[in-house]
């Protein structure tokens, strides 16, 4: 049985958009001006690494899809050659090697995918996407990198008036030399 | 200088409301240590309106509650331009213009000036650059449920930086992060 985790970078106020800086947002790319370390570096390299398949809303397939197939790393090497999964209703000839596309029941098909991977099925960024699993309690691991910034503006990772949730801190440290912070936390019994 | 530090109970996905329907199950000796430490550098509070009504209805009465007679003694300064009186024992409104008399009190001699949940206040306060210090006990729960969160959707964007970071038993987080100011 797959292990869905849900991987993001947040700053403290909670919004999760366009840390890479591939979307139209105002403080796009924010996570850039962070020192996130050694250790900070290999946490995003080892979960990557450990992932058996990428599921992705369209979003942000659409900028991983323009932005990796041309990088030549081993970061971009197992992103380019996994099993990826996007979400979309509008996509129908997705670019990018070895990608199926999840439309109509999505929280019926990803609950299969589940069933039929052995490990990790990975979600970064796919904001839309990641609020539908959160609501529909197929999140399995949730992985915070905390920026030490309030953004103001910005979509926000939980969605509003959602049920509660109960979690488990598995797992915290600070990585690098700006206060940045990684919070694993897992789906409490 | 005197520092402004405010201190919340959070959930997750950023709620301070109502703590009393999803924090009591994580409250253990390690919170309670911290709390304490916290409150022994503390020479006045400060709230805003609707939390002052609130406990200066509830806390004359119950002096003997743990918190109590620290909370009836200690300076209280309430943030407000419709609150006429102040009745409840050692308070003073601050009303008018409230950053500057704020700038002031910090200018002063004196220990922390503390906050204790206030949210509007604090995000006021936090676009005036007037905190020193955001204390947050991060709980491992999104509470949702249409509570109110710490952060508004549209605010300034201000930088941090991380003072001090502790892990609970319970799965709580201790974060201490400092606002940085523009020089």
């Amino acid at each position: 049985m797959g292990k869905l985790v849900v991987t993001e970078f947040v700053s403290v106020d909670g919004v999760f958009e366009d840390p890479g800086g591939s979307e139209d947002y105002e403080h796009g790319g924010w996570t850039f001006e962070y020192d996130r370390g050694e250790d900070g570096d290999k946490f995003k390299l080892d979960e990557l690494m450990e992932a058996e398949v990428q599921l992705l809303g369209r979003v942000t397939y659409e900028g991983f899809a323009k932005a990796w197939p041309s990088r030549e790393d081993a970061f971009a090497d197992k992103l380019n050659s996994d099993p990826k999964y996007v979400v979309s209703t509008t996509l129908t000839d997705p670019e990018w090697q070895n990608t199926t596309v999840i439309s109509g029941d999505v929280a019926g098909q990803i609950a299969t995918l589940k069933e039929r991977t052995d490990g990790a099925i990975l979600v970064a960024g796919s904001g839309t996407l990641v609020g539908t699993l959160l609501e529909a309690d197929l999140v399995d691991e949730l992985r915070l990198m905390v920026f030490p910034t309030l953004l103001g503006r910005g979509k926000r990772l939980f969605p509003d008036g959602m049920d509660r949730l109960k979690l488990k801190l598995a797992e915290t440290k600070t990585v690098g030399s700006d206060g940045v912070q990684v919070q694993i936390y897992q789906r409490a019994e | 200088m005197r520092k402004v530090k405010t201190n919340f109970f959070i959930s997750l996905d950023g709620v301070v409301e109502s703590p009393d329907k999803w924090h009591f199950p994580y409250f253990n000796d390690e919170m309670g240590a911290a709390i304490g430490a916290g409150a022994a550098g503390v020479d006045a509070y400060l709230m805003g309106r609707v939390l002052y009504e609130e406990w200066a209805a509830f806390w004359p009465e119950h002096a003997d509650e743990p918190f109590g007679d620290v909370l009836n003694s200690t300076k209280k300064y309430v943030v407000s331009n419709s609150l006429q009186a102040a009745e409840w024992e050692n308070s003073e409104i601050i009303s008018g213009d409230v950053a500057q008399k704020l700038t002031d009190l910090k200018a002063q001699d004196g220990g922390d000036i503390v906050m204790s949940g206030s949210a509007t206040t604090v995000r006021w306060l936090l676009r005036e650059g007037l905190v020193d210090e955001l204390n947050l006990f991060v709980h491992p729960i999104a509470v949702g449920g249409g509570l109110a969160r710490l952060f508004a959707a549209d605010e300034p964007s201000i930088p941090l930086e991380l003072l001090s970071a502790e892990t609970f038993e319970t799965g709580v987080l201790n974060l201490s992060y400092a606002p940085i100011k523009d020089s």
